[in-house]
C-alpha cells in the first residue's frame, strides 16, 4: 500500500502541475480487464475483472497528437484450476501513452497510441489445487516491478461543454513475469471550467 | 482561471487521499480470497499378518496402471501388526506393501525376518476423506497378484482390484481385505464359536503348517529357509503370471512359464485347495492352537476350499479333502474266544473325524456305537451258533468316506 500511495501522490502532483500549467482534461475510468499472468512456477488461468481505479490526465501537444498519463490500481483473485496456479493479484502503476488521431471520416476520428508503464504487481495466496478442487500446495508470495508496453485505440464523444466520454481498447505486454492485459475502458473526461 | 485549476487539482488530490485513508486502500474487483480447503484426511488402518508382522514398514502407493505409483504414506506396524496412517489424497486405487519386520510362524514358533525383496501386498480402493481398514496378508497378496494379471490383460484398474479381491475372498470364504486374521496361537483369541476372524487366522496358520512340511521334505528345519513369507512370494508369482493358482509362474528373464514350488516341493491347484485345507485342520488339532476351536468346527470351510472349482483353479478337478475312510483296528487279537455277553471294542481313526460306527455279526446289523470316537457294543454270544463268526464294523468319516472291516472270533 505504501507504493500505491507514493505512485498516486506522484501522479496527482504531476497532474496538478500539468493541469495548472496547460489546462488538459482530467479523467476517471472503469475498465473491464482480462488478465493473463506470466508465472515462473507454472500456468495461471486467465481471469476477467473490473478495475474501478483508473485516473487520467489528457493533454495535446499539437493538433492530432496528444499524450495521456494514467494511474491504475487493479486487483483480482484468480481461482486455481487443476495444474494451474491460483493467486490474488494487485497491480499499481502509471502509464504514459502518446496518441495520434486518425481522421478516418467526418464523424470517426479515433486515436491510436503507443506507450509504456511501470507497475508494481503483487501476487499473493499463490496455490495449486488437485483435480477435486482441494488445496494441493501453497507457493510463496512474489512481487515484481513490471515494465509494460502498451498499444491502444480510443474514440470519444462530447457529452457537454465540460465532459467528454471516451472508450479505449488497450493491450499491454509485460517485459518480464508480470500480467498481460487486455482491457476496455470507459473514461469520463472533465474539460475544465 | 489557473487558480481555479490549481484549486480543483488540490481538491481532487485531497479527496482521493482521504478516500484511501478511510477505505484502507484502492478499489478493484478483488476482495482478497481465502485459500481452498485442504483435502480431508482419510485414515488407513489395518494389520499385517503372515502371522503378525512386527516392525514392518507399511508403504501406501497410488496404484496406477497396475504398477506402483507415487508413495502416498508410510507407517510401521506395532507389536500386534497394527498400522495406521493418514492419507490426504484423491479417491483412487491404492497398493499397500509391507516389507521388513518379523513374525513368528504359527506352526513351528520359528521367528522369521522378512528379507529384502519379500513383501506382502494389498490392493484396494481409497475414498478420499473416508476411513479404510485394510488387512495385508498372504491372501491379499494373492489378490494383488491377480489384479496385476488382470490389468496387464486389459481390465481397468478399478475393476481388476474389485474382481481380484472378490475372487480370493470367494475362494477362502471371507472378506480378505476387511477381516482381521486372529492369531490362533494366542490364548487371548480363545472362542467358543468360529468367526471369520478366526477362520482367517487358521488360513494363515495352514500356510505356515504347509511350509513346515515343505521344509521337512526339503531336508531343512521348519521355516529356516522355506517359510510362509517365501511361499507368499511364490504364490504372487504363480497367480500374476497367468491368473491361475496352478503352480506355474515366471522365472527371472524368462518369458515362458515354469513350475513353481518351495525347493523340491511343487505348488499346484490342490496344494492351494486340498493341502491348505488339510493343514488348516492339522493346525486345529495342534497343541499350538489356543483358540479352543477344534477341527470339526473348521470342517465345512476346509471342505469348501478343497472342493473349490473357482475359475482361478483353471478347471482342475478338485481332490477331496480326505478320500480315505476311517482306519479300523482291533483292540483285542482276532481269534479270541468269547461267550455270554461281552463288550466288543474297536479303534477307529480318521483325518477328518468319524461320525458313525455300526456293528454287525455275519452281516446281520446289530447297532451303531453310541460314541463313534470310542466305539463299542455288547454282543450276546448265546444267540449265535458255536463256532467262528465275523464281527463287521462299518465306520464313516465326516466327509462320507466309508470303511468296512470284519474280524473273526469264535463265539
Amino acid at each position: 500500500m505504501p507504493f500505491f500511495r507514493i505512485v498516486l501522490a506522484s501522479f496527482l502532483l504531476f497532474v496538478s502541475a500539468a493541469y495548472a500549467a496547460e489546462g488538459g482534461r482530467l479523467g476517471y475510468g472503469i475498465s473491464l480487464q482480462n488478465v493473463a499472468v506470466e508465472d515462473p512456477d507454472g500456468d495461471v488461468p486467465t481471469e476477467s475483472g473490473i478495475g474501478f481505479v483508473n485516473l487520467y490526465y489528457f493533454d495535446e501537444f499539437r493538433r492530432d497528437i496528444r499524450y495521456y498519463a494514467e494511474f491504475v490500481y487493479f486487483e483480482t483473485d484468480i481461482d486455481a484450476k487443476y495444474q494451474k496456479i491460483g493467486q490474488d493479484i494487485s497491480s499499481t502503476g502509471i502509464r504514459a501513452v502518446l496518441q495520434k488521431r486518425l481522421r478516418l471520416g467526418r464523424h470517426f476520428k479515433p486515436w491510436v497510441g503507443l506507450g509504456g508503464g511501470l507497475f508494481r504487481e503483487e501476487f499473493t495466496q499463490r496455490h495449486t489445487i488437485d483435480q477435486d478442487g482441494f488445496l494441493l500446495s501453497t507457493l510463496s508470495a512474489r512481487d515484481i516491478t513490471n515494465f509494460m508496453v502498451s498499444v491502444d485505440a480510443a474514440t470519444e464523444w462530447e457529452l457537454s461543454n465540460r465532459f467528454d466520454l471516451g472508450v479505449r481498447l488497450l493491450y499491454g505486454l509485460p517485459l518480464n513475469d508480470g500480467t498481460q492485459l487486455y482491457s476496455a475502458t470507459a473514461i469520463l473526461m472533465f474539460k475544465g471550467f | 482561471m489557473k487558480g481555479l485549476r490549481y484549486g480543483l487539482t488540490l481538491l481532487l488530490a485531497m479527496s482521493v487521499l482521504l478516500l484511501l485513508h478511510a477505505c484502507g486502500g484502492g478499489g478493484g474487483s478483488g476482495s482478497g480470497s481465502s485459500l481452498p480447503p485442504q483435502r480431508p484426511v482419510g485414515a488407513v488402518n489395518g494389520n499385517a499378518v503372515d502371522a503378525v508382522i512386527v516392525d514392518g514398514t507399511v508403504n501406501v502407493y497410488a496404484y496406477q496402471g497396475g504398477i506402483r505409483g507415487p508413495l502416498l504414506g508410510s507407517a510401521v506396524t506395532d507389536e500386534e501388526g497394527y498400522y495406521s496412517l493418514d492419507l490426504r489424497t484423491p479417491s483412487q486405487p491404492i497398493l499397500i506393501e509391507i516389507s521388513g519386520g518379523s513374525y513368528i510362524e504359527e506352526a513351528s514358533g520359528q521367528s522369521v525376518n522378512l528379507e529384502d525383496g519379500q513383501v506382502l501386498r494389498a490392493v484396494t480402493h481409497f475414498q478420499s476423506g473416508q476411513p479404510l481398514d485394510v488387512m495385508v496378508t498372504p491372501l491379499t497378496n494373492l489378490a494383488a497378484g491377480l489384479a496385476a494379471y488382470k490389468i496387464n490383460n486389459g481390465t481397468s484398474v478399478v475393476n481388476a482390484v474389485t474382481e481380484a479381491s472378490t475372487a480370493i475372498s470367494t475362494i477362502f470364504g471371507l472378506d480378505i481385505l476387511s477381516t482381521y486374521p486372529r492369531n490362533i496361537t494366542d490364548v487371548r483369541n480363545a472362542t467358543v464359536s468360529l468367526t471369520d476372524e478366526h477362520l482367517y487366522g487358521f488360513w494363515t496358520a495352514a500356510i505356515s503348517s504347509w511350509t513346515a512340511l515343505a521344509s521337512t521334505l526339503n531336508g531343512t528345519q521348519p521355516h529356516t529357509v522355506w517359510n510362509s513369507i517365501a511361499l507368499a512370494q511364490v504364490m504372487y508369482n504363480d497367480i500374476s503370471a497367468d491368473g491361475l493358482l496352478d503352480g506355474k509362474g515366471r522365472a527371472n528373464n524368462q518369458t515362458g512359464l515354469i513350475n513353481l514350488g518351495l525347493g523340491t516341493v511343487l505348488l499346484g491347484a490342490d496344494v492351494y485347495r486340498q493341502a491348505f485345507a488339510q493343514h488348516m485342520l492339522n493346525m486345529a488339532k495342534s497343541a499350538r492352537n489356543k483358540t479352543g476351536l477344534d477341527a470339526s468346527q473348521l470342517m465345512a470351510d476346509a471342505n469348501n476350499l478343497a472342493m473349490n472349482t473357482h475359475a482361478a483353479f483353471g478347471g482342475a478337478v478338485p481332490i477331496p479333502l480326505d478320500e480315505d475312510g476311517p482306519v479300523i483296528t482291533a483292540i483285542e487279537p482276532e481269534g479270541q474266544y468269547h461267550n455270554g455277553i461281552f463288550q466288543f471294542d474297536v479303534g477307529v481313526s480318521d483325518f477328518v473325524g468319524v461320525v458313525s460306527v455300526r456293528f454287525d455279526v455275519d452281516g446281520a446289523i446289530l447297532d451303531f456305537a453310541s460314541d463313534p470316537l470310542a466305539p463299542s457294543i455288547n454282543i450276546d454270544t448265546t444267540v449265535y451258533s458255536d463256532g467262528a463268526h465275523l464281527i463287521g464294523v462299518q465306520a464313516i468319516d465326516k466327509l462320507g468316506n466309508e470303511t468296512y472291516r470284519q474280524f473273526s472270533y469264535p463265539l
